[in-house]
């Protein structure tokens, strides 16, 4: 029978070998439940606004899951654990969920399918590809429709209120035009123009959302795909730090690294691992929204 | 089977979602930032402004807002937040007849509710204000 649309499709993210594919998924699975899980602590650490005791119950759950994903006999139950904690949390934080939890649920919904003994992990890999491609494609998307990069009006608008990934494009204007952004209150009407002369300034800004739009066919290109996953991690990297976006960062780069030569997430697993257990440490140290705020966890 | 149409369905939602949530943007005015719509640091996502006003001796005079029991004051911070995330999908009417509630000498509540975006072709914030009046006999059930 002759492979239908969507399967050629799925065919351009996949390709390994079973064990292979199994091996990955392992990795990310405990990569992506122990963040749910350090995530689920920040948040109860934070102080969220939702109810403690089902944040406190969802947070236990998905250690559980996070537990569970290191057990090799288990690992295929860990996401299956999790996705009724992420159901709990989406009743307690809609509509204001943010971003970086959904992808966290499309990729926790897609390592659920994955079966006992890596049964079906080449699909799920392909999958979470995909999601991947999609999601990074679809970030390049959403800047293009708003318009605010194309004249560098966005980067500008957060050099101005200091937030964001200000510190990563702040550096490319004189001192006199940082201070000309941030002498604007934005909540005033007509406040502006956050607008800027210097052509490195908006090449940059444009640099973003291209990037984010074309990346993504070199994730899925098999020849490019190796130097793609490093561009994608070390892009999302450096937008993110700028941008205090830790959370998503480390979430993000890690969907990245399934593009990468099998072993290179692997053994990159102790360090994300370990970041986490610095955000936890931070949050404990320093309980309460500062921090979670500051550097916007999640 | 069953399993590669649970990828496909939940990869087909990933790519069409943030297009219908780029449509409720632009419909509602949903915050971009929020309804994964992967649109984070596209647009800027500024607080709404929201004040209360209630008719006194024919004038409309402001709500001081501390003034307020503490459940007026949280279903009013609850509006604030979802307001901002749902847009003009999510009215004040609880706001309103929690304020007369708690207000038995006010004959109705006027809410004002203010946004502000960048403009593109400017560059500049522009805002954008809602009323929304309630009277008494309006809420009554």
């Amino acid at each position: 029978m002759p492979a239908s649309l969507a399967d050629r499709v799925l065919a351009l993210a996949a390709g390994d070998a079973p064990a292979d594919a199994a091996g990955r998924l392992r990795t990310l699975r405990r990569f992506v439940l122990a963040w749910g899980f350090v995530r689920s602590l920040v948040w109860l650490g934070a102080g969220a606004p939702v109810d403690a005791g089902w944040l406190g119950a969802s947070a236990a759950a998905l250690g559980a899951a996070a537990g569970l994903a290191f057990v090799p006999r288990l690992e295929h139950l860990a996401a299956r654990l999790a996705l009724p904690a992420l159901a709990v949390q989406l009743a307690l934080t809609f509509p204001v969920t943010n971003d970086p939890w959904f992808l966290e649920l499309y990729a926790v919904a897609l390592l659920a399918l994955a079966g006992a003994g890596g049964r079906d992990a080449p699909l799920v890999l392909a999958g979470l590809r995909w999601l991947t491609a999609i999601v990074l494609f679809h970030t390049g998307l959403q800047k293009l429709s708003y318009g605010h990069y194309f004249a560098g009006d966005f980067p500008a608008f957060l050099v101005g209120r200091g937030e964001g990934f200000a510190a990563l494009f702040q550096w490319l204007l004189p001192a006199a035009e940082v201070a000309r952004l941030q002498g604007y209150q934005p909540l005033h009407e007509g406040a502006g123009p956050y607008r800027v002369a210097q052509p490195l300034f908006v090449a940059l800004s444009n640099a973003v959302w291209i990037a984010e739009l074309t990346l993504p066919f070199a994730l899925l290109w098999r020849r490019t795909r190796t130097l793609a996953a490093v561009a994608t991690a070390a892009f999302v990297l450096a937008l993110a730090l700028g941008a205090r976006e830790l959370g998503f960062a480390l979430l993000f780069a890690n969907l990245a690294l399934l593009f990468a030569p099998a072993g290179w997430a692997r053994r990159l697993l102790p360090v994300f691992l370990a970041l986490l257990a610095l955000a936890l440490a931070a949050t404990a140290l320093a309980p309460g929204p500062a921090l979670l705020e500051d550097w916007h966890l999640w | 089977m069953v399993k590669r149409n649970a990828v496909l369905a939940l990869l087909a939602f990933a790519a069409l979602w943030p297009l219908a949530q780029r449509g409720l943007v632009a419909r509602f005015g949903v915050d971009p930032w929020k309804l994964a719509g992967f649109a984070l640091y596209a647009t800027p996502s500024l607080p709404l402004l929201v004040a209360l006003f209630v008719p006194e001796q024919g004038r409309l005079v402001l709500v001081d807002e501390a003034s307020l029991p503490e459940p007026v004051r949280a279903r009013l911070e609850r509006f604030r937040v979802e307001r901002r995330a749902l847009g003009r999908l999510r009215e004040p009417e609880d706001v309103a007849r929690a304020l007369l509630d708690a207000r038995p000498d006010a004959s109705g509540v006027m809410i004002a509710v203010q946004r502000t975006d960048l403009d593109p072709r400017s560059a500049r914030t522009a805002s954008g204000k809602e009323i929304f009046s309630y009277d008494r006999s309006m809420l009554a059930d």
